[in-house]
């Protein structure tokens, strides 16, 4: 998260009198930002991961694997060392961050990489000197690893060191103990503000995975009758709106289990506002395949689920509508009906391309008629306009009482508290006042790898998607609607292999055929093509890749991290999610009820530990890749 | 069917036009083959004949005048492919004309509009790399000297400014000492096939380390344009004077973005 000054945030109760001051001076900020910077050209090609990680602290005597809160400790001296380096006048290579949950910590590299194609060997080797960096100060029994969550988050035995009960003061979650919330008071307040604001507590219910002895879920509880089901953006209809936790399903009851997820994020500079709007259009539709793509999250408190990404919970955690917005009782206090979460794919296109049909903003997503026409007023064109009075439509959750009178030409807080908790698949973010970065896209689903060389893979896959669609003038254009539904199929176990996503058939834009223009394709076909139908993304990568010039090493690197995408796209290797199915599968311990009982988790833990570090192979997952 | 104003014409350039555009996903060899029968199917359609000199240019259907604006913000890189019936000469069919070179700038600065080049690679026909070779046997006496006479000719654009940088195609370690022995400005680039499954190929990654020499890859086949495709392509499109015509060399050219890593164009 971003967006995170100091000071003391008001409670919501107070908080959500400013929301129409914040909105407003928002929109200014945003005016006098655009009106800046909107003329800015040819910025070169630079960009930056971030990762997410997770510290285990080990209990080998009885096989238990934990989730360590040292992580303040830890961080405070990893932040210590970056100070020194700088106060040296050296270049810091890392920035740590704190994050949402007690037991995360963000890594991100101390300076953008770019912008030629060699720099993107670059990316590996910064993340592993983010990992030994971090593993200086770890205790003997400690090691960092990258899941998307812990498996045993939210267990009834000792899942946190140091162990603590659930059902505290500020999360009142039957699983969690408060520790688990950073307790920096700016993320307290988050999580009060979007549990107040919703009204009710979180509930998500994930279907559970039905082994040949899997338990029935909550049998004691009434069979809840759902309330209302309604077609959400994401749920499709799939999974009904309930107040209480379902039977055969995993009930969580918490906003951190969705915010506590760890992810991998990739941000591009675009040369210009028009470059960074057609990127943000067409990386919107590849979110959905690039989640399943990185699929590695198929099991939540413990138990096997039919869900395979993190996706699902944390829309629904991070979702702070209303009943009313979310159209189950009629308007009274709130001003509109929803139908998207706050953290979802995004609700429309911005790019100002010929390509972009009308037909496919189909989504009818509410925004702010006010905020518009002054937007309008203001110099900034229709599909601009709409995106960012769609944005504007949500509440400030975190209002500083001390700063809410600003400079609206030398500030920008009051956007960026509206920009950067609008959390969708992708961002569009201006540039920054007074600085030399220019418009950029955040591309924000990706399921977080086992490994480093996975990670740096995905990232130049990103990074080499975003040259070809530039240089090819590619189209990837779907209705709204079918990215997402594409959504919906992306997080559903094994999407991979069993599921086929709406794709467009013919993405070069200046086909002139009349054409169905978009039909279901599996992922395979997608990223490494059919026959002569699809060429299939990898080899219009490859292609570019013979029209640049390269040196044959940097070559054959790029080849081998292109080798293990195409792999993974075909089913030849699985993915994370799959693996860590299996390796539950065939424990020996595992009793086919789907649960992953401590002495499994433990081996599990383990297992990644020593792959990440290259001291075990796992050939179903990697092949025969070199882990160094 | 011939037309008459054709029949001066002594030389046939024909341009594929931005391959980026062209929705063309294929191998090197095939992307040029389906491109040039594009151009000349419309030949009659559109074409420029320059009668005192005899020059028939055939443009691509696709191609709307591209003259590059803001010459910094690119890099372009070419590379001319002198084709086995590159010889104008039937006493010695070994012979490379250097004439190639000047000839083939002078229509891609035409093209784009432009006044100089930031690369330019040659590939000699024939010439194939194999980091392991001792003695370059594969490459006799005459057809060394064509390559310097060629050599010379780009030495010469080299130093009136039209090439930035000179690069070769195809040259192991052997060669590249061979020809630094004979030769004034030493090339500063070095293309060489890259086949995946096979090892790097460590001496010449370690001399080009040493001598500043770029070393870059490529996928492009040893004939590029077969004479066989080509005839059939002439016959194909119905072109005049089918059997006469001869492929003496392919320029490929790129145009990228610099500091994007965007190709702008591609022919």
């Amino acid at each position: 998260m971003g967006f995170l000054t100091e000071g003391k945030p008001l409670p919501w109760e107070q908080a959500k009198k400013y929301a129409d001051h914040i909105r407003n001076h928002g929109i200014n900020q945003f005016l006098s930002i655009y009106n800046k910077t909107k003329d800015r050209d040819k910025d070169y090609l630079l960009w930056g991961d971030e990762i997410e990680y997770m510290v285990i602290a080990y209990d080998d005597e009885s096989k238990n694997a934990k989730l360590s809160l040292r992580i303040s400790d830890i961080l405070h001296k990893l932040q210590k060392e970056v100070e020194e380096t700088v106060k040296n006048g050296e270049v810091a290579e890392i920035s740590w961050h704190p994050e949402f949950a007690a037991y995360m910590i963000e890594g991100i590299p101390g300076i953008p990489y770019g912008n030629t194609l060699k720099s993107l060997l670059r990316v590996e080797q910064n993340m592993k000197l983010r990992r030994a960096t971090a593993s200086k100060h770890l205790n003997q029994n400690e090691s960092i690893i990258t899941l998307s969550n812990f498996p045993r988050f939210g267990c009834s035995d000792q899942f946190l060191e140091p162990h603590h009960e659930p059902f505290g003061p500020k999360l009142k979650s039957a699983f969690l103990p408060d520790e688990v919330l950073n307790p920096h008071i700016k993320h307290q307040t988050v999580n009060d503000g979007l549990r107040s604001r919703r009204g009710t507590d979180v509930t998500v219910n994930i279907p559970i995975f039905h082994d040949k002895k899997s338990p029935n879920l909550f049998p004691e509880c009434e069979k809840a009758l759902p309330d209302h089901i309604y077609l959400d953006s994401i749920s499709q209809n799939l999974f009904p709106e309930c107040e209480k936790a379902l039977p055969d399903h995993i009930y969580l009851d918490s906003i951190v289990f969705g915010g506590g997820c760890c992810c991998l994020q990739v941000t591009i500079q675009a040369c210009n506002i028009r470059e960074a709007r057609k990127l943000y259009d067409q990386l919107a539709v590849l979110g959905p395949i690039m989640l399943a793509l990185t699929a590695s999250t198929p099991i939540w408190r413990g138990h096997l689920s039919e869900m395979d990404c993190r996706w699902f919970v944390l829309s629904k955690c991070a979702d702070e509508r209303t009943k009313e917005e979310r159209g189950l009782e009629p308007l009274k206090n709130d001003r509109f009906v929803i139908n998207r979460s706050r953290c979802d794919t995004i609700a429309y296109y911005i790019s100002l391309d010929k390509t972009l049909k009308s037909e496919y903003n189909d989504s009818n997503s509410v925004y702010d008629r006010n905020i518009y026409q002054k937007l309008i007023d203001n110099g900034v064109d229709e599909i601009l306009a709409r995106h960012v009075s769609y944005l504007f439509i949500r509440d400030p959750l975190i209002v500083y009482e001390d700063s809410l009178y600003q400079d609206d030409e030398s500030s920008s807080h009051h956007f960026e508290n509206i920009q950067s908790t609008n959390w969708q698949t992708v961002r569009f973010k201006p540039p920054p006042l007074n600085s030399n970065i220019g418009w950029r896209i955040e591309f924000r689903c990706m399921e977080v790898q086992i490994t480093d060389f996975e990670n740096a893979a995905f990232v130049i896959f990103m990074i080499l998607l975003t040259r070809i669609i530039l240089s090819y003038d590619l189209n990837f254009y779907i209705p709204i609607s079918k990215v997402d539904e594409n959504m919906a199929n992306a997080y559903k176990r094994d999407a991979l292999n069993t599921e086929k996503f709406w794709f467009r058939r013919n993405i070069f834009a200046n086909y002139d055929g009349v054409e169905d223009e978009f039909e279901k394709m599996t992922i395979n076909e997608i990223v490494n093509g059919k026959s002569n139908e699809f060429p299939g993304l990898i080899n219009i990568i490859f292609q570019y890749l013979e029209s640049m010039n390269i040196d044959i090493e940097t070559r054959n690197h790029l080849e081998k991290y292109l080798e293990f995408i195409g792999m993974r796209a075909s089913g030849k290797i699985q993915t994370a999610a799959t693996w860590i199915r299996n390796f539950v599968r065939s424990h020996p311990n595992y009793k086919h009820d789907s649960i992953v009982s401590q002495e499994i988790n433990y081996d599990l833990i383990k297992m990644v530990e020593e792959i990440q570090k290259g001291q075990i192979k796992a050939p179903e997952l990697l092949s025969d890749f070199k882990i160094q | 069917m011939s037309s008459p104003e054709f029949s001066n014409v002594n030389t046939v350039i024909v341009y594929t036009g931005n391959v980026m555009k062209q929705a063309n996903i294929n191998t090197l060899k095939a992307e040029l083959a389906s491109c040039l029968e594009n151009s000349l199917k419309n030949v009659h359609s559109s074409y420029n004949i320059d009668q005192t000199r005899g020059i028939l240019e055939v443009p691509s259907p696709y191609d709307l005048s591209y003259k590059l604006k803001d010459r910094d913000d690119f890099e372009i890189t070419v590379k001319l492919f002198y084709l086995p019936s590159s010889s104008t000469s039937d006493d010695n069919p070994s012979t490379l004309p250097p004439s190639y070179i000047s000839q083939s700038l002078h229509h891609l600065f035409c093209l784009l509009g432009i006044t100089y080049v930031d690369s330019f690679i040659v590939y000699f026909n024939g010439l194939l790399f194999d980091d392991q070779d001792q003695d370059d046997s594969n490459l006799v006496m005459d057809d060394f000297e064509a390559l310097v006479e060629v050599w010379k000719e780009l030495e010469s654009q080299y130093r009136n400014e039209k090439i930035k940088k000179l690069g070769v195609s195809e040259f192991t370690k052997n060669r590249f000492e061979r020809f630094l022995d004979v030769v004034e400005i030493p090339p500063k680039i070095d293309q060489i096939n890259f086949k995946s499954c096979c090892d790097l190929p460590n001496r010449m990654i370690n001399y080009a380390k040493e001598h500043d020499i770029e070393l870059l890859t490529h996928k492009d086949p040893a004939d590029i344009l077969p004479l066989a495709t080509f005839q059939k392509i002439l016959k194909d499109t119905n072109f005049p004077f089918t059997s006469k015509l001869l492929p003496r060399w392919v320029l490929k050219y790129s145009v990228l973005v610099k500091c994007r890593e965007v190709v702008a164009n591609k022919g």
